[in-house]
């Protein structure tokens, strides 16, 4: 089981080392340049998306703030990419990858069981996952931690009105810029639920994709066919979104379960909601009956089965020689 | 009284996948201490049956054990007494030879570093070169050094000569006779004949998933082919073998005859049929010992059917 460890992490060492830097970087990177700009002055640009924001896990108002700002990370396609690079390449690796290069049967003859070849293999590409997913975090949290916040502050007198509980604040010199911390309008604990939210996301990509390995002999129709899951899946919330009449398709597509803005959003508003299986909250923008936990928890569970599935599979099928 | 162990025993073994069946009814013990060759065409099902014994494939019905382990539910201990070398074997592209060989030298109990060196020093191997820069007769010889520098009981060769030139061929041929020297088992699949020749002491042969014969090679090296001239008519051919001696294995070849010549079969020592022979209206071409190839023929050959001594066709 150790060698196979070895082997294993031998062979992966190199994807995992150039995604875990990519992804701590662009993590840390993207902070920075939230940090270059005054995110209200984008709200007249914003306002020319109103028509679209029905398709937008939060109200378009979040991205203004730096918090929401960050979350976005999280549905960036670079991040996105290098997690599910990780996963199919992994996944896909297992059985159809030995298989096709034909390196199984030499594997085999030696004194190991195939439930030790998915369960090394799984620890190898779970525990990568578990490493990229930290990257990114940490890289949030250096983000958070070495970046400040651009903010104009426009000193004020502010005018009451007789009878009226209404304050009018008049400009009463000219505007400056400061400097504050980001971490004290987005601290980073508030992005360990979304952290945990894409480990799940991964980590079922990774084990539908180690389950079609477990019934294929060929990689490249592995990853083919796990591709055009990933894209049917994307149709299908991309449909639930767009007409009131297909929400339902929302059901059938693991994208729902994936919902770091969200949960950024709740963990900001209703912080005691953090970790909640079954969603207690009215909150606007959580319109879902799982909490961020549940959600991460139904990920995790249905990857679980698919490992299960894959792995039965494999313990009794038939392997073909090598073509 | 304890019972023998064998270290492949197989009764019954069929391997089908619906109605297309690769192995039927198979039956084999293969003894210790020797070399056991399996002969047989493409197809006919000798790498199915090493690795259905592997458990790489389930069995359909029928009983096999390694080395006393059933193989349906003891293949691990099956595989810990068994070292098999493929019949095609891949290896990991992005690894040296001798971090190959050390990886599998610590897969396997049986197995040691020193071990595989030493064979692959015999091979004349450069173990210092990755495998996706290997020729093929270098994958080949790393593949036979992690099989033959393992130490296990039994050791399954998968046509282990292919793809090599004959100076590494005789030093292959060597090391198996190095292995069954040291009192282990070989169980050798090829195709070519003289391998079997040079290290076999017993042989199955094998036709469209059944083993048809078992002999050992002593048997084989008292056959004898005499070819002659019958001046006999064809249908009278059948008198002449109902006057045979009581021989064992006498084979007589039906399609022969249409060139007027006859090619007759016999086994044991030729003073006890050779005066049978001299009484015959033939005119005797040539006496040749049969070897490995006659018989394999006798199975495999194109015609029709071969018709043997007791009146069968086989």
């Amino acid at each position: 089981m150790r060698l196979l460890l070895r082997k294993y992490l031998q062979e992966s060492w190199l994807l995992l080392s150039a995604c875990s830097v990519m992804l701590f970087a662009f993590c840390w990177m993207r902070i920075w340049i939230v940090c270059q700009f005054e995110l209200d002055k984008f709200a007249p640009m914003l306002k020319q998306f109103k028509a679209f924001e029905k398709f937008a896990p939060v109200p378009l108002e979040q991205f203004l703030t730096h918090a929401g700002s960050i979350a976005m990370a999280y549905n960036e396609p670079v991040l996105l990419l290098c997690i599910v690079v990780w996963s199919i390449s992994r996944g896909s690796d297992v059985v159809s990858g030995e298989l096709g290069r034909g390196t199984m049967e030499m594997l085999l003859a030696q004194p190991i069981t195939r439930t030790q070849i998915v369960l090394s293999h799984a620890l190898v590409a779970i525990g990568g996952l578990i490493v990229l997913c930290s990257c990114v975090w940490l890289g949030t949290y250096f983000g958070i931690t070495t970046n400040t916040r651009l903010e104009t502050i426009t000193p004020s007198i502010n005018i009451s009105l007789p009878l009226l509980p209404v304050e009018i604040p008049i400009p009463a010199g000219e505007s400056t810029q400061v400097r504050s911390p980001l971490s004290e309008v987005a601290p980073a604990k508030w992005f360990v639920v979304p952290t945990l939210n894409l480990f799940a996301f991964g980590f079922f990509l990774l084990a539908i994709t180690s389950m079609c390995s477990c019934f294929d002999r060929y990689r490249w129709r592995t990853i083919g066919v796990i591709m055009g899951f990933y894209v049917i899946q994307f149709l299908l919330f991309l449909l639930s979104k767009a007409l009131e009449f297909t929400g339902w398709c929302g059901y059938f597509s693991f994208f729902s379960l994936y919902q770091p803005d969200a949960m950024v959003q709740l963990v900001r508003n209703h912080p005691e909601g953090s970790y909640e299986v079954v969603s207690s909250f009215d909150v606007v923008g959580w319109e879902f009956w799982l909490g961020p936990l549940g959600m991460t928890l139904l990920l995790v569970a249905m990857g679980l089965i698919c490992y299960t599935a894959g792995w039965r599979r494999f313990v009794k099928r038939d392997l073909p020689a090598p073509v | 009284m304890s019972r023998v162990v064998y270290p492949v025993s197989i009764r019954g073994l069929t391997k089908s996948y619906g109605n297309f069946h690769c192995l039927r009814g198979c039956d084999l013990e293969v003894p210790s201490d020797g070399v056991f060759g399996l002969l047989g065409p493409n197809g006919a099902g000798k790498s199915t049956l090493l690795r259905t014994l592997l458990g790489f494939l389930s069995i359909t019905s029928g009983e096999a054990s390694v080395c006393g382990y059933d193989v349906r539910r003891e293949s691990l201990q099956v595989r810990r007494s068994t070292a098999y070398l493929p019949g095609d074997p891949r290896l990991y592209r992005t690894m040296t030879g001798k971090r190959l060989l050390r990886m599998f030298s610590n897969l396997h109990p049986s197995s040691t570093l020193k071990g595989c060196l030493r064979v692959a020093d015999k091979l004349d191997l450069d173990l210092s070169r990755m495998v996706m820069f290997m020729s093929t007769g270098m994958r080949q010889k790393l593949a036979l050094s992690v099989v033959l520098g393992c130490e296990a009981p039994l050791v399954m060769l998968d046509e282990p000569t292919a793809n090599l030139d004959p100076n590494v061929r005789q030093t292959v041929l060597e090391l198996i006779r190095e292995v069954r020297d040291s009192g282990r088992t070989v169980m050798l699949s090829s195709h070519i004949f003289s391998d079997i020749d040079e290290t076999c002491n017993r042989v199955a042969i094998l036709r469209d998933g059944k083993i048809v014969t078992t002999q050992t090679m002593d048997s084989i090296s008292h056959s004898y082919i005499v070819v002659a001239r019958c001046n006999a008519t064809e249908s009278a051919t059948p008198k002449l073998l109902r006057q045979a001696p009581q021989l064992e294995n006498w084979h007589f070849r039906a399609p022969a005859f249409e060139n007027g010549e006859l090619e007759l079969h016999f086994s044991g020592e030729p003073s006890a049929w050779l005066p049978w022979l001299g009484e015959q209206d033939l005119q005797v071409g040539r006496i040749e010992k049969a070897g490995v190839q006659a018989l394999y023929q006798q199975y495999h050959s194109r015609s029709a059917g071969v018709a043997t001594s007791d009146g069968k066709a086989l």
